[in-house]
């Protein structure tokens, strides 16, 4: 059961007339933040005896109100008391939303519309992934994003490893990431999705195809935003968590409104720390045969520690501004590494660390039709590469040798220091052409520069020139501008949008004849996307998505590393025609059974890829892609407690088109290393007042399976029809085995207290998971959390 | 509701009617081929490797009953096994089939024998660690070979035993450090590239390295190969030759270095790969001689014009009085990013008088396969790669005969079985 209320109020007739009048009616739905209806909500005006319920729709209506404002009460079985203020303020066709928590009662402002609900009924195929049920979980990041159709999250190994998020078959640089609407970059690692916890998340917006006008960056094929909490009510949030392999993670969010000010002081903190040090299966190598047997050894240099905080201090609605805030944030980050991609090298002494700040300064002002937002930051990343040991370890953590050859990792030693100086101006604007018709601006622009050192690495060839000492630099200008229209009573959505992406970057080359000069390149291109979405009601709606995309190569690509990576300014940008088609229905006229569904085709040309030649590598636009996938949804709610929900997604990730006649054998193969199927059920039963009067109980159960999949590329020919059925070939080590994974939790509400506890048992049957390149992730563990929220 | 239903079943059902419209490529019934093998004993004459997938060099390692006319699909033949790391290419010993690689392309030494249906058996890994994309090795019995670990010291010689697939043991080479001496040496390393046989006695380069780049960056302008009596696994001496620079530069499989059927060992160097002051030269060890032949080379200088680095490929495929190699028609460019271009052409350089003849009707080599010209059965075997597929040519000294052809797919070895 869904632990959020997301209430739409559409309050029908003149604001004037009700101005006008001193009588008026009050009318709205009730939804959960599913999508489902909120059946038998009580809904009543504080202090007085006016109120009704909702019906099977979670609509209400309530006649014949006298107060101009006030505040509405919503309690139900199985929901939290919820209280919010409602207001006629003169305006036509007002939609009033409030946004409750079930974990006490809290009054919230009326606001125009919720975020979260204006980012689900977006036009474009946006998955809202609501963290508020998660908060009371020991839950992790990706784990709530492999519940979700469409979505995996690539992971190698455990808390803090490297990650990226597979979006309908596309990862690794197709997908970008922001927070609250800006490019990540300046935030380094500290939003790893592996790192950050939940609590420090108000939902994450998925878009899956066409990225809004207001995202700005050259996303190849969707794009994540990490979205935080806004409140402008006074509250804290504490939680700590405590599970298996010496694993804590500490949580501190809290906003203060300092009394009869506008002024208010918001903070968000989180601490993690884990040893990793979970049982993997490896081959061992006898130290004197060489000879390699299996052993199941536990992890012994994978800890991580972080620490990541952030403030923000500011005025809202004062005269020249509805919103002034400046932020400091801090994150540091220290990694211990312990193996190679493939998992077949342990690491003993090798570490990774970053440590960033950064301050920005956000502004947001709305005259009459016109709305503007800018947000300026400047952040500092530092990166410390440590592998400078002679000693070589075995999977039992013992030095089995030492040798006289670079590092652990690499082929030389390191001692890398990297700084990247990050600036990012996002600037926003919108104008209300008409009553339903908008039109929005936005540009983003951002530098980066990269400067460091390794004094034990190599140097530019035929030079004693240590390449990260030469300055490069990346900067990009991404503007998009759109029209957004709601036609036919809001049922007709559109949004078209046109993209502008420039870049001009700037770095060194392996260059034989280095004379200092540093090679620059420039190249702009254009995106453009529509997208498009009928509600056929409030409840149900199909919606079309297109969108023509380019994504420009990194500086690395265009460069090369300075070492051996060769650079390639002949490269072009990556292109991406995509195609989205989706809905949402309900099964039953009761509502308690719903199907979501999406189908996807992308057509992709001149991807970029690494290609490793002797004696130096470099990136190529190297092939072309297809994509086409089935993303099936069912929900249903059986007793009003028990809610389920299954959702199955088969994506066709293939090779085409290639023009490398030494490369045909590949034509129609899948891409390897990305699951192709993969489903998911859920279940959740709430529990209230199950030992004390406004206490509750909830029970989960998540079971995740993929199907087998390709490590290595494996030509087409040699697949069989049956999907379940295993190539032709002696694959066994090719193969990344198919995977079940059962996790379960209970959630307990102290009575009449904000205080949540929760125990979770993730992997239950213990079952060997493997991920990136199969590199195998943590087996059965158990993990503690308690939560303490107050206003 | 139920004709949303319908419209959301029948989106499914056209989508993926499109999707089988497209995926109608026959494919290969595993069952129907068990059957059909397991009536016969396979009998192995040849071990082919080739590289289908350049970007992650993956590809397939197939025993063959006899080389295919016409054009050979290597992926359907049915006994194939899959293996990354393929273009470091592999060889044969007594019928089984040694890789410097496993099938996850980590260096080390996989041992395959075959079975009866013709398919690959997993004999055993040896674990190394290299400085190279493979591990360099030379089985010289059938119970003794020899390898390199970085891992376990760059001046040591590792042995092991071919039949078991376990380490012996290792020959410690540190008296051939010269760090003392020379404080441009950064890097010394033995057997990371030459390591073969002659006369009883194992020959392996020394290396002394400039930097850990790893290619071409010799702090010294000479060679030097060390002769270690294989009977006692004891070190003997060292033979050197002054204005020439690195020998070979790939483990193996570039047959940078052969003996031919005078016992004479012909080998490729490559001179200083990063600015080209030094060119390439194949020199020679002649029958019974522990020194390199002083007064004999074969300079690439003579036979590609310009400034620039240069060197052969291959190099050491000796028949008759001619040495047969691919030359490159222009010197590679300083990043070499020329590196993979069709303009290697194949070339008979007679031995005595250095005339260099072009061997018109062998096909054009663009590189992409790192296989060389090696000597097998009186014939030179002739790997390339181009535009127009990939394969093997035998060339008697007369005549070019195309032995196996692969329009899809690079070639990276062939070996008797």
């Amino acid at each position: 059961m869904k632990t959020f209320l997301i209430v739409f109020f559409f309050l029908f007739g003149s604001t004037s007339l009700l101005f006008a009048q001193s009588n008026g009616n009050l009318s709205g739905t009730v939804l959960l933040s599913n999508g489902e209806p909120a059946v038998g909500i009580n809904v009543i005006i504080e202090g007085t005896s006016k109120g009704t319920a909702t019906d099977l729709d979670g609509k209400f209506e309530i006649k014949n109100v006298t107060r101009q404002s006030g505040n509405l009460i919503l309690s139900g079985l199985g929901f939290a008391t919820t209280k919010t203020t409602f207001a006629f303020k003169g305006d036509i066709n007002l939609k009033l939303s409030l946004v409750a928590s079930e974990e006490s009662v809290q009054l919230n402002e009326v606001q125009v519309q919720s975020e979260a609900s204006k980012s689900a009924s977006r036009p474009q195929d946006v998955k809202v992934i609501d963290m508020a049920t998660a908060k009371i979980k020991s839950i992790s990041v990706p784990q709530v994003i492999n519940q979700t159709s469409g979505l995996k999250v690539r992971q190698s190994a455990g808390i803090g490893s490297e990650s990226e998020i597979n979006i309908n078959g596309l990862q690794g640089n197709a997908v970008r990431f922001f927070k609250d609407g800006i490019p990540l970059d300046y935030l380094g690692r500290a939003f790893n999705l592996t790192l950050l916890p939940v609590d420090a998340l108000e939902r994450l917006d998925v878009y899956k195809g066409v990225l809004p006008a207001s995202l700005g960056s050259d996303a190849l094929g969707g794009g994540v935003n990490f979205v935080t909490k806004e409140n402008p009510n006074n509250y804290a949030d504490i939680s700590y968590q405590h599970g298996s392999f010496n694993s804590h993670q500490f949580n501190l969010n809290t906003h203060y409104n300092f009394p009869n000010s506008k002024f208010g002081i918001s903070t968000s903190n989180y601490f993690i720390s884990s040893d990793n040090n979970y049982d993997i299966d490896v081959l061992v190598a006898d130290p004197e045969t060489a000879r390699e047997s299996p052993a199941t050894v536990e992890r012994f240099h994978d800890g991580v520690t972080s620490i990541y905080s952030e403030i923000k201090a500011g005025f809202t609605d004062i005269s020249f501004a509805d919103k002034l805030e400046l932020g400091l944030n801090y994150f540091s980050f220290e990694k211990e590494l312990q193996n190679d991609l493939l998992q077949t090298l342990p690491y003993g002494e090798a570490t990774f660390e970053e440590e960033n700040y950064g301050i920005n300064l956000h502004y947001k002002k709305q005259f009459n039709r016109f709305k503007g937002d800018i947000f300026v930051v400047y952040s500092e990343v530092n990166t410390k590469t440590i592998d400078t040991t002679a000693n070589r370890y075995n999977w039992f953590g013992e030095i089995e040798r030492i040798s006289e050859v670079g590092g652990e990792i690499g082929q030389t030693k390191t001692l890398q220091n990297i700084t990247f100086k990050n600036t990012i101006v996002r600037a926003y604007f919108d104008y209300a052409l008409a009553e339903n018709h908008k039109l929005v601006f936005n540009h983003v622009f951002s530098a980066q520069s990269r400067l460091g050192s390794n004094p034990t690495g190599n140097t530019i060839i035929n030079t004693d020139i240590d390449p990260l000492t030469i300055e490069a630099i990346y900067r990009k200008n991404v503007s998009g501008l759109g029209v957004q229209s709601r036609l036919f009573d809001q049922k007709l959505v559109n949004e078209v949008t046109v993209k502008r992406f420039a870049i001009r970057t700037q770095a060194v080359d392996i260059n034989f004849a280095y004379t200092g000069d540093v090679p620059v390149f420039k190249t702009e291109n254009y995106g453009v996307g529509n997208s498009l979405r009928y509600n056929f009601d409030t409840d149900r709606f199909v919606r079309f998505t297109y969108e023509y995309t380019t994504r420009i190569p990194d500086a690395e690509e265009y460069f090369g590393d300075g070492l051996f990576i060769l650079g390639n300014p002949n490269l072009v940008p990556e292109r991406s025609h995509n195609f989205n088609l989706g809905g949402s229905s309900f099964l039953n006229n009761s509502r308690t059974s719903w199907i979501d569904f999406n189908l996807f085709y992308r057509d992709q040309s001149e991807l970029v890829q690494f290609i490793p030649r002797i004696p130096f590598s470099t990136f190529e636009n190297w092939s072309n892609a297809r994509v086409k996938g089935i993303e099936l949804g069912f929900r249903n709610r059986f007793f009003e407690r028990l809610a389920s929900n299954f959702n199955i997604t088969y994506q066709d990730l293939r090779r085409v088109n290639i023009e490398n006649p030494q490369e045909q054998l590949n034509e129609g193969s899948r891409i390897p290393n990305i699951p192709y199927l993969f489903a998911n059920f859920n279940l959740e039963y709430q529990w209230p007042d199950a030992f004390a009067k406004e206490d509750r109980m909830d029970f989960y159960s998540n079971l995740g399976y993929t199907q087998f999949y390709y490590r290595f590329s494996i030509p087409r020919e040699l697949e069989s029809d049956n999907i379940f059925e295993k190539p032709d070939v002696d694959v066994d080590r090719f193969l990344i085995p198919t995977q079940f994974v059962w996790d379960i939790g209970i959630s307990y509400k102290i009575a009449r207290q904000p205080l949540w506890l929760n125990l979770a048992m993730n992997n239950v049957l213990d079952q060997a998971l493997f991920d990136n390149f199969r590199v195998q992730r943590p087996g059965r563990n158990l993990n503690f959390k308690i939560r303490y929220t107050f206003n | 509701m139920k004709k949303y239903s319908l419209l959301v079943a029948g989106l499914i059902v056209l989508f993926f009617a499109s999707c089988d419209s497209e995926d109608d490529t026959p494919v290969v019934d595993p069952q129907g081929e068990e059957k059909e093998e397991e009536s016969t004993t396979f009998d192995a004459q040849f071990g082919v490797i080739a590289t289908t997938d350049l970007q992650s060099g993956t590809g397939f390692v197939v025993p063959l009953e006899e080389l295919p006319d016409g054009d050979f699909d290597i992926a359907s033949i049915g006994n194939g096994t899959q293996v990354s790391g393929s273009r470091n290419g592999g060889e044969s010993y007594n019928g089984n089939i040694y890789l410097g690689y496993n099938t996850l392309g980590e260096n080390g030494i996989q041992k395959y024998s075959i079975d009866d249906d013709g398919k690959l058996v997993n004999e055993g890994f040896i674990v190394a660690s290299s400085a190279d994309y493979n591990t360099n090795f030379k089985i010289v019995s059938d119970t003794k070979g020899y390898y390199f670990d970085a891992g376990r010291g760059l001046l040591k010689i590792q042995t092991f035993n071919p039949e078991t697939m376990a380490r012996t043991g290792e020959i410690d080479l540190s008296q051939l450090s010269r760090k003392d001496e020379n404080s441009e040496i950064t890097q010394e390393l033995a057997g990371a590239r030459m390591m073969t046989s002659k006369e009883g006695k194992l020959l392996v380069d020394i290396q002394y390295n400039a930097t850990e780049f790893g290619f071409g960056d010799s702090a010294i302008d000479e060679i030097n190969i060390a002769i270690i009596d294989i009977a006692s696994d004891t070190y003997e001496k060292t033979m050197t030759l002054e204005g020439v620079q690195e020998v070979s530069y790939y483990p193996t499989n570039l047959n940078d270095y052969q003996i031919d059927a005078g016992g004479t060992l012909y080998f490729n160097t490559m001179g200083n790969m990063l600015n080209g002051e030094r060119n390439g030269k194949i020199l020679r060890i002649r029958a019974g001689e522990t020194e390199i032949d002083p007064d004999w080379s074969i300079d690439v200088n003579d036979y590609i014009e310009g400034d620039g680095i240069k060197w052969f490929l291959g190099g050491a495929a000796k028949i008759g009085n001619s040495i047969i190699t691919y030359v490159k028609e222009v010197p590679f460019a300083n990043d070499y990013s020329n590196f993979v271009e069709e303009n290697m052409v194949l070339y008979a350089i007679d031995v005595d008088t250095k005339v260099a003849t072009k061997v018109d009707t062998a096909p054009i080599n663009d590189f992409n396969t790192i296989n060389a010209p090696f000597v097998y059965e009186g014939k030179v075997w002739i790997p390339y790669s181009n535009s127009n597929g990939s394969g093997y040519y035998s060339y008697d000294g007369t005549s070019v005969n195309e032995e196996l052809y692969l329009s899809n797919g690079i070639v990276q070895a062939l070996f008797p079985l």
